[in-house]
């Protein structure tokens, strides 16, 4: 609202007022979640930067185990192994709240499966497949588990940015625009009551 | 009537084409596009034209001598007569059976026939038939039943009717139990080269039986006797005792296979289970190359060019492969079979 639009009457003063007092409080409630969300932020962010280099390392051990497996045992028997598939992999979503943010909540399960369950036979197939295979199996539990960090690191980093922007508007922008508003109704109000006061004098004499 | 020699004389002008060792020592430190054209003047070509429309790259290759084993194969059993000809058969069954598996496992998976078609290589044109006509089910009961008046039906039936889930374990293991008792049953019982063959038959079982042993107690599984074939020279009711991989080693004492898994079961950390297996492999192949030295006019020589085949294509197709991985020399040597 610009000060043009505004009508300098009290009831106005009084609700400008409250609105600045209301700006404030939620400025310095914003101030606070921000200030959570990072606090947060930086709670979760060694935890992420080690499972990157554990996501690193369980990778470049897989892809070793499945080179080994290609080269030893040929690409048609690895692309054979794979068909023998049973289930895909079985997750459970829920949800988590960390000062207002919802963020997921992965629960893996039934990736990692023993030999016996990967529904190949186990006298003619290589130990190598079965390498690579439990190589992959770990990666991609960790991956899900990865995910599950990843996204609340993003989403709290989204929250913060925009959680900072409206601190920066009510700080640089709302509030001083209404302590303008107020200042120009209080001005306007006081000019009123001189002319006032000046036409009485005037009426008087 | 079994024609030892004819066979035995073809096989060795087939087996003075195979790669030398020293082959393979200059394949290694050759590049990729060096070794695709030194594969394709080798006995290859055919078959690199054949998938060269289709494929590209390792692939083609590995397509090409996978392709190429299995018509060796077929060729050696055609010329090979009477109770020879049964004996190589029962050996080389392990390729149909590890077709028919690859085959199921598509079906399963709900691959298109003609891509299915494409991972198994017949061995004639016999197999190919029925190969075709496997791919072509729906699912794995119509498969079995397109197996019906073969070897391998019934067994199929049972494992299908008592597997408690979906699972194709129970198949893949009742055809790979199948093969290893075949092979013993057509076992010859007089005579010294049958002796050997028998002997050779028992290294091929205890050598599976250990595989699977290692490999069960490397996870921390134990029992599983259902696994294990009989029929070899280690005692299955001993291997099914186990509980761990140490305790393998006091069952082989006064075997050849201790003083081939010792110096590894030692150190069995450090991936100790590759090893030991990269080492029966080797074990097998060292000991079948002995016998047919022994026997010139018996089955083994023809059963060691088979193995010598066998490991030429698959040293070729590990070379091949690991040149495009980028995987080190070192490393390509230590998977290669010597």
């Amino acid at each position: 609202m610009s000060i043009t639009d505004v009508k300098p009457t009290r009831s106005e003063l009084i609700a400008t007022r409250k609105r600045i007092k209301l700006s404030i409080s939620g400025h310095k409630l914003l101030k606070m979640k921000r200030d959570g969300l990072i606090i947060e932020f930086f709670d979760i962010l060694p935890k992420v930067k080690d499972m990157r280099s554990q996501l690193v390392e369980l990778y470049t051990a897989a892809d070793k185990r499945l080179a080994v497996a290609m080269v030893a045992d040929g690409k048609s028997a690895l692309k054979s192994a794979a068909n023998c598939r049973q289930t895909p992999p079985q997750v459970e979503l829920s949800e988590n709240n960390i000062m207002g943010v919802v963020v997921p909540k992965i629960k893996v399960s039934t990736i990692q499966k023993s030999v016996e369950e990967r529904g190949y036979g186990l006298i003619g197939t290589s130990v190598r497949i079965d390498e690579s295979v439990h190589a992959f199996e770990k990666l991609a539990e960790k991956v899900l588990e990865a995910a599950e960090l990843e996204t609340t690191m993003k989403k709290l980093l989204d929250e913060i940015e925009s959680t900072k922007r409206r601190v920066n508007a009510l700080e640089f922008k709302v509030i001083p625009n209404l302590e303008e508003i107020a200042a120009y109704i209080t001005l306007r109000l006081e000019e009123l009551e001189r002319e006032n006061v000046f036409r009485l004098k005037r009426i008087k004499g | 009537m079994s024609n030892y020699a004819y066979a035995a004389t073809r096989v060795r002008a087939r087996r003075s084409r195979l790669l030398g060792s020293e082959s393979y020592a200059q394949l290694l430190n050759m590049e990729f596009s060096e070794i695709a054209r030194y594969i394709q003047d080798l006995e290859y070509r055919r078959e690199i034209d054949k998938y060269g429309a289709t494929l590209r790259g390792a692939d083609l290759l590995e397509a090409a001598l996978l392709d190429n084993r299995s018509t060796e194969i077929g060729e050696v059993i055609g010329f090979c007569t009477g109770d020879l000809r049964m004996g190589v058969a029962a050996y080389a069954e392990r390729y149909n059976v590890r077709a028919i598996k690859v085959l199921l496992r598509g079906i399963f998976d709900e691959v298109n026939s003609e891509e299915l078609l494409k991972q198994v290589s017949p061995m004639s044109d016999n197999q190919l038939d029925l190969y075709t006509q496997i791919a072509a089910s729906e699912n794995i009961e119509g498969a079995v039943e397109q197996l019906e008046g073969t070897k391998y039906y019934e067994l199929l039936q049972e494992a299908l009717e008592n597997r408690k889930s979906d699972s194709l374990q129970p198949l893949e293991d009742a055809l790979d139990k199948a093969y290893y008792q075949d092979l013993v049953s057509s076992l010859p019982s007089s005579g010294a080269a049958d002796r050997i063959y028998r002997g050779f038959v028992q290294i091929q079982i205890d050598v599976a039986n250990l595989k699977t042993v290692m490999r069960l107690r490397h996870r921390g599984l134990g029992g599983h006797g259902e696994l294990l074939i009989s029929g070899g020279n280690i005692d299955e009711t001993l291997l099914t005792a186990t509980t761990n991989v140490s305790d393998i080693v006091p069952i082989l004492e006064g075997t050849a296979y201790q003083e081939v898994l010792q110096p590894i079961f030692e150190n069995f950390e450090d991936n100790g289970l590759n090893k030991a297996i990269q080492a029966l492999e080797n074990h097998v192949s060292i000991t079948s190359r002995r016998y047919s030295y022994l026997y010139p006019l018996s089955i083994l020589p023809i059963l060691d060019y088979l193995l010598r085949k066998e490991k030429e294509v698959r040293n070729l197709r590990t070379i091949v492969r690991g040149k495009d991985l980028k995987l080190s020399n070192e490393r390509i040597k230590e998977i290669m079979v010597v």
